[in-house]
């Protein structure tokens, strides 16, 4: 063991890294409806949302992998006192709206924008399907460019055809920031080129919330063997409870991936270990019969093996210990360099 | 908003300890942790997607495959941070791959206990590894010399059951460990250290064979059992411990544990079971900080609802002022038994935060109270604030 201390040199000898640690997450249909009859879904007494598990959720293995609900604007053409659950559909759509889109001069909720481009105006989307994905998926943000969601929209509630898929098409170098909950994009059909007027919705990266327009659902809407109407998404948002309008939106979930990412930060400590420093030991193996033990003559370079490094603090407490996987040889005649990198 | 320094008196640090229990029971080479049954999933032939007895360390991956879900899989790009998976050894990391190519993982990432037979002069690194954690431990007890007159590890036949540190946390609780062996379900031994000092000593069945010998060493930080007892714990009946029929051994502590991830096939000794029992060590540092709000502390507010409604607040302006109104009065929400006449002011505040600040006033923590709590210019309050690093 060394007796003596280095000083780092803030400005050379320490260096502060970011890396970005990825996983790819499928999240089927066969997950999302049909093979647990339902036991993986929750659906609570304000009936405002719905959790889907990956497992049925009275198991202890169980994630929670998304939470889904629909709403729609105050000032949209489904909204009326006739609705079912009127106030909460707009409540849902409010709540979400002010976290994602934010606020105008007036003090009024923004409702969520076609192309993101609040202050042209445009498009807006009243009608929405909330995916709200678990921070257990998507960590620190999901991947801009990653995200690929494919729902069937057309056919019957117990035959849905017409797969369409929805992507961020771009978003990995355009994507925008004028929302309150960080950066986003819009999400395209695959099949029509993306431009201001063909996004089906918005994908909130850091939010890990992604929100489709109703309208991507133009075929009769609803689960299997409903007892409400279904003959389109318009009729169910209107004529059936939120939990209801999830059912039909999990019946027609055909797979999503995404990519998520977790930040990780180092600081990387450059440990320098010049000819002269460190040939000696006080360890008390260093030493056999009071000579030093790798020293046969006294003419001999002294040696040393380094296994280990320690980092003090300004009064000289020990903070961290770093090992090395093999001894590394030091003498006079060589200057060793030896990279600490600490993740947080 | 105002600051409030904290004392030496008002941070304490503690340090929390639990004990997790673990038990591991081992019958015709599977291992089952703490009684969990073997679940079959619709898409895997386990739900949690690692055997029984394993731990599944991000616990992703439930009920998945391939085909039919996808699985869940860990990936980084290489660039100039270094940063691979542990698989890829530093040779591939540098030569297969180029900069801006995907390295992936897989999950679930799993872990269980393992058994490491060594039969008289065999081969075995995982215990000459252990030679220095060995004989640093002498001065608990002589049995854990490596070599000495109890017998010599490095060549003496010996049965090594490694527990990894997940299971347990810091480290073993000493006294906690036991082991059971049981043949047809009948116990035959009962390994214990009563002492805590490491030795593993037969306990019982009371009168049995070896009762009150040292059959091994327990290294409880570093989640190893060394055993070497080699006495026949049961009479007369020799069976296939060592999966070669024409070589057949009497029990003994050289074979607790056969089937745990030994490789020993499933149906070699069906009449053998074992159960080995303990106590983790987790350590848990707390930090508790009291915030006080004394007497006339805390009782104003820039919160816009603690002025009365409807007064004006915009500030004059003018090429050489720019000035806030003085004079806003207060509203006053002292509580009154009647409507009218309402009650004396007071300057009443509710607390729903309190801000942990550096000392750069840095804002590094929030706790957040589950309901506001009523401050008046008389009333002394207290909140401790606990934080589990």
């Amino acid at each position: 063991m060394a007796t003596t201390f280095k000083t780092l040199v803030l400005d050379k000898d320490v260096a502060n890294t970011r890396t970005m640690l990825h996983e790819a997450i499928p999240l089927t249909g066969t997950i999302v409806s049909g093979t647990y009859a339902d036991e993986n879904i929750k659906n609570y007494a304000h009936g405002m949302f719905q959790s889907v598990y990956d497992y049925p959720y009275l198991s202890s293995s169980a994630n929670h992998i998304f939470d889904l609900t629909v709403g729609y604007s105050a000032t949209s053409a489904l909204s009326g006192a006739a609705s079912i659950q009127n106030a909460k559909k707009i409540n849902i759509y409010n709540q979400m709206a002010q976290v994602l889109v934010g606020y105008d001069e007036t003090g009024a909720i923004r409702e969520f924008d076609q192309d993101g481009n609040l202050a042209a105006g445009g498009t807006k989307l009243k009608e929405c399907v909330f995916v709200n994905f678990s921070r257990l998926l998507t960590k620190d943000e999901v991947k801009k460019g990653s995200f690929i969601m494919t729902a069937l929209t057309g056919g019957t509630p117990s035959a849905p055809t017409d797969a369409l898929t929805i992507q961020d098409h771009g978003a990995s170098s355009t994507y925008l920031t004028n929302s309150p909950a960080g950066e986003y994009a819009p999400l395209y059909t695959s099949s029509a080129t993306p431009n201001t007027g063909s996004a089906v919705g918005l994908l909130y990266y850091q939010a890990g919330i992604a929100v489709l327009t109703a309208s991507v659902y133009d075929g009769a809407f609803g689960a299997p063997a409903a007892t409400y109407d279904t003959s389109s998404i318009d009729a169910v948002l209107t004529g059936s409870e939120i939990s209801s309008s999830c059912d039909g939106i999990r019946n027609r979930w055909q797979d999503c991936d995404f990519n998520n990412t977790t930040e990780l930060n180092s600081t990387i400590y450059f440990c320098r270990a010049s000819s002269n420093e460190f040939n000696y030991s006080s360890n008390p193996t260093y030493l056999s019969g009071s000579k030093i033990r790798v020293k046969n003559e006294s003419t001999d370079s002294p040696s040393s093996y380094i296994t280990t490094i320690g980092l003090y603090s300004e009064d000289n407490e020990l903070l961290a210990v770093a090992k090395i996987s093999e001894p590394l040889k030091k003498d006079p005649t060589n200057e060793l360099t030896l990279r600490v990198r600490l993740d947080y | 908003m105002t600051f409030k320094k904290f004392d030496s008196k008002d941070i304490l640090y503690n340090v929390l300890e639990t004990n997790p229990e673990q038990l591991f029971e081992i019958y015709d080479s599977k291992v089952y942790r703490n009684k969990q049954t073997h679940i079959v999933g619709k898409f895997t032939s386990s739900v949690p997607n690692v055997p029984t007895g394993f731990v599944s360390l991000y616990e992703i991956n439930v009920d998945r495959n391939v085909t039919d879900t996808g699985l869940v899989y860990p990936f980084v790009t290489k660039d100039s941070s270094l940063i691979g998976t542990k698989t890829i050894s530093t040779t591939s990391f540098n030569t297969d791959f180029l900069y801006g190519d995907t390295i992936s993982g897989s999950y679930p990432l799993s872990s269980s206990i393992k058994r490491n037979f060594y039969q008289l002069g065999q081969a075995r690194p995982e215990v000459d590894a252990l030679r220095n954690t060995l004989n640093n431990y002498k001065i608990r007890s002589t049995q854990f010399a490596y070599s000495s007159s109890f017998g010599n590890k490095a060549t003496q036949p010996l049965n090594l059951i490694s527990i990894p540190s997940i299971l347990f946390g810091s480290s073993i609780k000493p006294t906690s460990l036991e082991c059971n062996f049981y043949i047809s379900g009948t116990l035959i031994g009962t390994l214990k250290d009563e002492s805590g000092n490491g030795e593993m000593i037969q306990t019982g069945p009371v009168g049995s064979t070896g009762s009150g010998s040292v059959a091994g060493v327990a290294l409880y930080d570093e989640g190893f059992v060394v055993l070497t007892g080699s006495w026949g714990l049961e009479d007369g009946t020799a069976r296939n411990y060592l999966n070669d029929p024409g070589n057949l051994a009497t029990a003994s502590w050289l074979y607790f544990g056969v089937g745990a991830n030994d490789s020993i096939p499933a149906g070699t000794i069906p009449s053998s079971s074992y159960a080995m029992e303990m106590k983790g060590v987790n350590k848990i540092p707390t930090l508790t900080m009291f915030a006080h709000a004394e007497k006339g502390e805390l009782n104003h507010s820039n919160n816009p609802t603690y002025i009365t409604y409807g007064q004006p607040t915009a500030a004059s302006t003018g090429s050489y002022v720019y000035a806030e109104p003085t004079n806003l009065s207060i509203k006053n929400i002292a509580s009154s038994s009647y409507v009218d006449p309402p009650a004396s002011f007071q300057k009443i505040t509710y607390i729903s935060k309190i801000g942990i600040y550096d000392e750069d006033k840095n804002l590094i923590g929030i706790a957040t109270m589950a309901t506001p709590v009523k401050k008046t210019q008389n009333r002394n309050l207290t909140f401790k604030l606990k934080l589990d690093i």
